[in-house]
């Protein structure tokens, strides 16, 4: 018989233990959650990719609940300064760039106009990216484009352990002592700071980077990205957000010795600075980041993968799963869609290798196709060469993205992606907004001339030109949403 | 255009593969005067066999926008609803290998969890029962499937039967019909460039030489011009897949009526295909000559005919395996000259039809970029794959003990991937949707019964989930009930259909 473990103890108080817990309880009910509230390292803000939205709609909550209690913030693009040699920046936004013109991809058909005219910016032809630019909000038109949500963190987690209370969750507010394992390698129990012994069917870890279950006890190794992913520091600041009006987009800036990532909130914009110890050192004194930050905190990361996340009667989450640098997916959206899996692959008494294989590998993929995504963030800073460090030459390309680039380059194609997480679409817009524009463009784009092309491109900024007109000041518009 | 478009090109090979893939380019190039030469030879003559096909060569007809009536009407054309397999998995087993799916997915857990719990609690009812596409295949009924998505009616998919030799004609008068040019010859040999290796041009037995930028080799087993730019590396799959021979003999329609399916029969040593025509049943045998010689394959072939042999029997003989690269340089090989996959489940043709879409996909220009070719072949590869397992998986997972071949093959270690494939699907039944086909259907047909089903529908009784599988199988004999006969449902169509009516 095939019985399904009925009891989940999830070890780890941070938002992503938290997320889990609620998470379970809310979709199958009938199983018994309890969570070790350990403390957790969390950050302070989090942008979650723009669907969202169906993932919280699974626990409950809604995105007026995030914009109303966690100080969120619609985020309508990614603005990108400093990454491109022309000193052009760039909104990313999820939205549009659909204008396919009779078969033509618009990545193709931009392409062949480019060729004629390098004055061409992709983000004139998003909505959304227009539109956060202007301050202004798009959700007000007709065809409303999704939009990505920013949140504080400990507001999120505070408004989950509400939920919880409602849900029967048994809260065990104790610290983590020790894991017992049997002699097959399964957790057996886990021993609490006050010497009292846990157990349960199947066991979530959630204690964050450590990976108290999963690595310390199991000893499931940790896989390194910092040849791809070399930045391991970062410093945070939160400043109140003292202009009146309001920010409707993330932005990264880059700098000579790494990026400063911004993530607008309602009342307060919290400021990470990603960057690398011995460049930074070296020019400290007269720089002024390094002064912005000179209260900040300090925290370490480690951008890589756990080399399986599913190992025996334990499933790791958050940072004891996977760490990137933070450019997208941000890791409670991955914790989240990790979840969602493991639950298509739900235990059982009887352990199946093939089940667990299967799902690390599915997992796998997900997980490196996000980490290509990242290391493209750097891949196109050499090849515009136009950064003076050669610490930016150092960094190595995985063999993955390299492929994918080469194909790319040569051909304007994109790779179908394995990954249910990115469209290849998202990957072309920033590859092309970011400066990576290919060589030639596909023989399809020469079934029409540039003439036609023209055309169709002025009437597509004329069309979201005269839907921008119409459209309501941010700031206006969220005191509105919030009421 | 501009100065590197491709402006020639060059298809050697006029077989199945050679005009499918000339129609499809001309018409995909009609907009801009693309050069496209075919050169073939009568009196080396094509493969002049693979009859059975699976649903997307509709999509390739709509493509081209060929009338189905008329295609049916030019090239003797029968409907299959799927794949019949006999004696597979065990002496005695017959399941279906629907084009449809099985009974309805509930809560999200997949039709066959239900089903198999209904077994684990005494029920002896087939998997098939369940499955339009098997059903009317069995009561020997077709019509078009319904528009009706609500409709039991729409819950199936259709393929076809058909002359391969008239099919090539019809796409040939297609073609040239839109200015493909075809040259009658033999290719007597192939100039490469002395510096890249390119092909420069080929030169016939007539003395002619044709030059182009891109060349696509149709030529069947022999390969000749992917041979030549790639130094003959084919990567072998035979100690999978052992069969290597095959007789094929076409007979006289049984008095039966019209079945439309395509019957697989395993034999001691390989199998027996059977594919109705409109004016003949299309036979073969293909067998592993280590286990069986060609005089007892012979023999067993005419044994197990419907009706009397109307020619003589032909022999083939083939390795399993792909060419390393189906893209090399600017040679392109589409069809057998890219790799052979025996006929199980009839996919040679689909396989021909991706290679195209794929051409097409990855389009060149004259500088042939390195990662255009690598991506189009690793895609190709992917699809190799992903059908060779399928079959492998056909010969592995068997319980037979009456023959050295069969136990040979279940004993055989597999591909790594497709062992865990069939590890996970018999401990949990889970099916990974990237794969070829009713994957169910087919690992449950051979006797790969899952141990355990989804524990998610203890939730209902035993009760309410075998009213709802009698109410499925009631369904559905109904449907059927109501479906004509394939073969009234044939002659009707021809009936209407105005034979010779112009493209
Ligand atoms: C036993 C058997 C059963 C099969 N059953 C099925 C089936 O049921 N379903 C299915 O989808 N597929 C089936 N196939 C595969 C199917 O037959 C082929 O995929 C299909 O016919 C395509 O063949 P082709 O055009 O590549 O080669 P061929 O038909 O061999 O054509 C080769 C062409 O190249 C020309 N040529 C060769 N050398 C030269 C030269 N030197 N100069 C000029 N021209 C030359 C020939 O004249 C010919 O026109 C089967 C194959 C076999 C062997």
């Amino acid at each position: 018989m095939n019985i399904p473990v009925k009891k989940i103890l999830i070890v780890g108080g941070g938002l992503i233990g938290w997320w889990a817990a609620v998470f379970l309880k809310k979709s199958v009910p009938n199983i018994h959650i309890s969570i070790l509230n350990s403390q957790v390292e969390d950050t302070y803000a989090e942008t979650l990719e723009p669907n969202f939205a169906n993932y919280l709609q699974l626990i409950g909550l809604t995105e007026q609940h995030i914009i109303k209690y966690t100080d969120g913030n619609f985020a309508f693009a990614q603005a990108y300064f400093g990454w491109l040699r022309t000193g052009n920046n760039y909104f990313h936004s999820a939205d549009g760039l659909s204008f396919d013109y009779d078969a033509v991809e618009f990545n193709q058909w931009i392409l062949k106009l480019r060729k004629n005219d390098p004055s061409i910016k992709i983000d004139d032809y998003s909505v959304s990216a227009v539109a956060a630019r202007l301050g202004k909000s798009p959700l007000r038109l007709n065809k409303k484009p999704i939009a990505a949500l920013s949140f504080d963190l400990g507001l999120l987690k505070k408004l989950l352990m509400s939920y919880a209370l409602d849900l029967a969750i048994d809260v065990i507010n104790k610290e983590l002592l020790a894991v017992e394992l049997d002699s097959a390698g399964d957790i057996d129990f886990i021993v609490a700071s006050d010497a009292s012994i846990l157990t349960s069917d199947f066991y979530i870890d959630a204690s964050g980077y450590t990976g108290d279950l999963i690595a310390k006890a199991m000893g499931v190794a940790y896989e390194s990205w910092s040849a791809y992913l070399p930045f391991h520091k970062k410093k945070i600041s939160v400043v109140p957000q003292q202009d009146s009006r309001l920010i409707p987009f993330t932005s990264l800036q880059l700098t000579q010795q790494g990026w400063l990532k911004s993530i607008p909130l309602k009342n307060k914009i919290v400021c990470e600075y990603i960057y690398d110890d011995a460049l930074l050192g070296a020019e400290n004194g007269k720089n002024a980041i390094a002064d912005f930050f000179v209260n900040g905190q300090d925290v370490n990361f480690y951008p890589g993968q756990r080399q399986k996340i599913w190992h025996k009667n334990c499933l790791a989450m958050g940072a004891a799963a996977i760490t990137a640098d933070g450019f997208s997916h941000s890791p409670l959206y991955l914790a989240a869609v990790t979840l969602k899996q493991f639950m298509a692959y739900w235990p059982s008494h009887q352990q199946f290798d093939a089940v667990e294989n299967e799902f690390n590998r599915l997992m796998r993929t997900e997980y490196e196709s996000i980490r290509d995504l990242h290391c493209l963030h750097y891949a196109v800073i050499n090849m515009q060469a136009f950064s003076t460090n050669t610490f930016w030459r150092e960094i190595k390309l995985p063999e993955s993205l390299q492929y994918r680039l080469d194909l790319f380059m040569e051909t304007g194609r994109a790779l179908p992606d394995e990954s249910t997480l990115l469209h290849p679409s998202q990957w072309i817009h920033l590859a092309l907004g970011l400066g990576c524009w290919p060589r030639k463009y596909d023989y399809i784009a020469s079934h029409h001339s540039d003439d036609i092309y023209v055309q169709y491109s002025q009437s597509i900024k004329a069309s979201i030109q005269a839907s921008i007109e119409n459209l309501p000041d941010y700031t206006d518009y969220l005191k509105s949403y919030i009421s | 255009m501009n100065q590197h478009s491709i402006k020639k090109i060059v298809i050697v090979g006029g077989g199945t593969a050679g005009w499918m893939t000339a129609a499809a380019l001309a018409k995909k190039f009609l907009p801009i005067n693309m050069d496209i030469v075919l050169v073939e030879s009568e009196a080396i003559g094509t493969v002049g066999v693979g009859e059975s096909t699976i649903p997307h060569i509709r999509g390739f007809n709509e493509y081209l926008g060929i009338d189905e009536s008329f295609f049916i009407a030019e090239t003797k054309a029968t409907f299959k609803l799927g794949i019949a397999f006999k004696h597979w998995g065990q002496l005695g087993n017959d399941y279906i290998h629907p084009f449809g799916p099985l009974g309805h997915d509930i809560n999200g857990v997949e039709f066959h969890h239900y089903w198999l719990r209904m077994q684990q609690e005494g029920s002896k009812y087939p998997l098939d029962n369940y499955s339009m596409a098997a059903m009317a295949a069995r009561a020997g009924k077709f019509q078009h499937p319904s528009t009706d998505s609500m409709s039991l009616l729409s819950n199936y998919n259709y393929a076809f039967h058909f002359d391969a030799a008239l099919y090539a004609k019809y796409l040939r008068r297609y073609a040239e019909a839109i200015n493909v040019k075809r040259i009658e010859g033999i290719v007597a040999a192939t100039n490469l460039n002395s510096d890249n290796g390119f092909i420069e041009s080929i030169r016939l037995d007539s003395g002619i030489t044709l030059g182009g930028d891109l060349f696509i080799d149709c030529t069947g087993f022999k390969g000749i011009l992917i041979d030549k730019v790639l130094n003959a590396k084919f990567e072998d799959w035979s100690h999978w897949l052992r069969c290597d021979k095959a007789i094929a003999v076409p007979c006289a329609l049984s008095e039966e009526k019209l079945t439309p399916y395509t019957q697989a029969t395993a034999q001691q040593a390989g199998w027996q295909w059977r594919i109705p025509l409109q004016h003949r049943t299309g036979n073969g045998h293909v067998y592993a000559s280590d286990y069986l010689s060609d005089d007892e394959a012979a023999a067993i072939l005419l044994k197990n005919l419907d009706g009397e042999p109307l020619a003589e029997p032909k022999f083939f003989t083939f390795k399993a395996g792909q060419r390393k690269q189906n893209w090399e340089k600017n040679c392109v090989a589409i069809g057998l000259s890219g790799g052979f996959l025996e006929p199980l489940e009839s996919t040679s043709i689909y396989l021909i039809q991706v290679g195209i879409q794929k051409l097409l996909d990855f389009f060149p220009d004259k500088n042939f970029a390195k990662a255009n070719s690598a991506e189009f072949n690793r895609q190709l590869d992917e699809e190799y794959v992903r059908i060779r397992d399928f079959i492998i998986m056909h010969y592995k997972e068997n319980a037979r003990e009456d023959s050295p071949f069969w136990m040979d093959c279940k004993n055989m270690s597999v591909p790594d991937a497709l062992a865990q494939r069939q590890k996970l699907f018999k401990s949990t039944g889970y099916v990974d949707h990237q794969q070829y086909g009713v994957y169910a259907a087919v690992c449950i047909g051979q006797g790969l019964i899952p141990d355990v089903y989804d524990f998610k529908i203890n939730a209902f009784s035993h009760h309410k989930i075998a009213a709802y599988l009698e109410k499925i199988h009631g369904n559905i004999n109904a449907a059927v009930a109501s479906m004509p006969f394939a073969q009234d449902y044939i002659n009707r169509i021809l009936a209407n259909t105005n034979q010779g009516k112009p493209l």
